[in-house]
């Protein structure tokens, strides 16, 4: 008696479990969490999140980076929209032109036109391992690109 | 019986030690630096490695749980089991987070970040101590036994979210290169051989550590029975048993068997 | 229990004792009054609480900005500390004289006794939060903005908080090391609900209701798994010792 009861819970459990799992994954509930955002939902997001800290991922324009006397400057792109970005202090060694990064700061003002002030660097690398190529091939910028376009894409 | 058993143990101890052994020639020599990360990247085939024995030490102390929690299976071996790789598990968890720190570090340029993996992880490491630390309770062995089990099913749901955590959110680690949803391996032959390799050695050394450690708590819990009955034989004025010479010594215990006879 | 004839039916219902809902009702009732007359959480678990708001405000920078985006957190991580002593409070009590064996002795369903003490650390905790919403609109000038969501996106992290607990409690039982251990056990468990709380309330004090119902959700299911893994489990936890 006692024992059929149990083992009726069980199976309780396991189908709450079970419903929970398919709620999860329909409700899309996951969407929550997120641990930054692409430079087109910054864009679209800038007046609701004014000056508060969040954190901003894309690749680094080629051609756009510019040491500047308390940090460097440079374009932030999803390939849709692109930020201009200033960073406070020395960037990573994995910091170049095309590489998908994370930056974490803040809009310096509420204007449109203000730049994103960031104080920390992040390197986004990718699930794909390769070597690196025959030399003659710039591979090592595009396979950054490749990365950073996937980025943007999550 | 017993010959063949330990030859076989002696057998998966080398077979480890060799695994192991190519494994660094494979990831240090062998394999090319990552393209993006350089050598950096090399620590992957250890990461990977201990974040999957982890996994698996896990998975087998849940399975142990739930064998111990039904009836027609319930065991003290299980419960042993379910111990004993409980604490593999927590030892290679630790170590994952160490060494993808190592990695973190120069590649994302920071040791630690509140990203979804990372805290999962850290928090799967904190249930799993829990479970330890409620292990370390004495107890009468069928009631450690049910407790231990229930924590460890409830601590055991958080694996699949730490695996699925990359897919789930956006998160800063990357996703599964060999086991993502698509089921498309990125990764280079050398270096996919090489990752490969990595995981077959750390599940012998999973193997080997479990066999070693299970053999050892089963001796834990001989020595407590037996210490307890001498405890016993003292009580009642029986100083000194001829079955029980010298107990810090384990080779020269005597088997329960002949234990429980002698209590007869 | 549908192969039973009635007359076993009928048999096993009567040496069952009561349903599982009016065991449940039943067990409430009881602990309830047992809070009645000790006070601990009236007097001791809710000043605890609010020392620790006060605590926080003093760790913190003091600016009125950041202690409004913290107090979400702050509050919930009270919350839960609270709990914790509460529940092993509430579990000392069981312990002692017996109270443990004669409640597994009492013919009552296990999964009624635990909806039973599950529901009444909820209460209790009910009117912690209470206390302790007073506590952070008027120390941290945290704005209820959405007076609606606010109880709603609580009903879910409370009831989560208290089915850990309470498993966790009997878990460590009659553990001497108890009020140790059970921190360290519930804690890691409870690490969801402090972030789903927090996060839906802080989306409900952006006015993003979107994003604040998703999380109301997500610790829904949390605290109908525990709940339904503490039925399942109870009464092997209830029978030992």
């Amino acid at each position: 008696m006692h024992l059929r009861h149990g083992l009726a819970r069980w199976w309780v459990l396991l189908g709450i479990c079970a419903a929970a799992i398919a709620w999860l994954v329909v409700g899309g509930l996951a969407s929550n969490i997120v641990y930054f955002r692409t430079a087109s939902e910054a864009q679209a997001d800038r007046v609701h999140d004014a000056t508060h800290v969040f954190r901003l991922a894309g690749a680094v324009v080629p051609n756009s980076v510019q040491a500047v006397a308390d940090g460097v400057d440079f374009q932030l792109t999803d390939g849709h929209v692109t930020i201009p970005v200033h960073h406070r202090g020395d960037p990573p060694e994995l910091f170049r032109p095309g590489a998908p990064v994370v930056v974490e700061g803040h809009w310096d003002s509420p204007a449109s036109s203000a730049f994103f002030a960031s104080d920390r660097i992040l390197i986004k690398h990718g699930s794909e391992y390769s070597p690196p190529p025959v030399p003659g091939q710039n591979a090592p910028a595009n396979a950054g690109q490749a990365n950073a376009t996937q980025a943007a894409r999550r | 019986m017993t010959g063949w058993r330990s030859r076989l143990g002696q057998l998966t101890d080398l077979a480890t030690v060799g695994a192991l052994g190519t494994l660094g020639y494979l990831a240090l020599v062998v394999a090319p630096p990552d393209a993006v990360q350089g050598d950096a990247q090399r620590l992957m085939y250890l990461h990977v490695p201990v974040a999957w024995l982890a996994y698996l030490s896990f998975g087998v102390t849940a399975l142990a749980s739930l064998l111990y929690l039904v009836p027609a299976t319930r065991s003290l071996r299980w419960d042993l089991l379910a111990g004993a790789s409980a604490e593999i598990g927590v030892v290679f968890t630790g170590l994952t987070i160490l060494l993808g720190s190592i990695w973190a570090r120069p590649v994302w340029g920071v040791w630690w970040t509140w990203d979804a993996r990372l805290v999962t992880t850290a928090v799967l490491f904190f249930l799993f101590l829990g479970y330890l630390a409620l292990r370390q309770v004495p107890a009468a062995p069928h009631v450690r036994a049910r407790r231990a089990a229930v924590a460890g099913l409830v601590a055991v749901t958080d694996v699949p979210v730490v695996h699925l955590s990359v897919i789930w959110w956006r998160t800063l680690h990357q996703q599964p290169t060999v086991l993502n949803p698509e089921l498309n391996p990125q990764i280079h032959g050398v270096m996919a051989t090489t990752l490969l390799w990595g995981v077959v050695a750390f599940t012998l050394l999973y193997v080997t550590l479990l066999r070693h450690r299970y053999r050892l708590a089963g001796l834990e819990e001989q020595r407590e029975e037996l210490l307890l009955h001498q405890a016993v034989l003292e009580r009642r004025g029986i100083a000194a048993d001829p079955l029980v010479p010298v107990l810090s010594d384990a080779q020269s215990l005597p088997d329960t068997q002949t234990l429980s006879e002698a209590q007869r | 229990m549908s192969f039973a004839s009635p007359t076993t039916t009928h048999l096993a219902a009567e040496r069952r004792g009561p349903g599982l809902l009016r065991g449940a009702m039943l067990v409430l009732v009881k602990d309830l009054r047992i809070e009645a007359s000790s006070r601990v959480v009236t007097n001791q678990v809710i000043p605890f609480a609010g020392i620790v708001l006060l605590m926080f405000a003093f760790a913190v920078d003091p600016a009125r900005q950041s202690l409004q985006g913290m107090a979400p957190g702050l509050f919930w991580i009270a919350v839960v500390l609270a709990a914790v002593l509460a529940v092993s409070r509430a579990t000392a009590v069981e312990n002692e004289n017996g109270a443990r064996d004669a409640l597994r002795l009492s013919g009552l369903d296990p999964a009624a006794v635990f909806l039973g003490k599950v529901a009444a650390v909820a209460i209790q905790l009910v009117l912690l939060e209470v206390v302790l919403v007073i506590g952070v609109v008027v120390l941290y000038g945290f704005p209820i903005v959405a007076p609606g969501l606010l109880p709603a996106s609580a009903a879910a992290p409370t009831v989560a908080t208290a089915a850990a607990g309470v498993l966790y409690a009997t878990l460590a039982g009659a553990i001497r090391s108890r009020e140790t251990l059970l921190p360290l056990l519930a804690l890691p468990v409870l690490a969801p609900v402090v972030l789903g709380a927090a996060r839906a309330w802080s989306a409900a004090g952006e006015h993003s209701m979107g994003e604040a119902w998703r999380w109301v959700q997500l610790l829904t299911i949390f605290a109908a798994v525990l709940v339904a893994f503490g039925v399942a489990t109870y009464s092997g936890l209830l029978e030992e010792a």
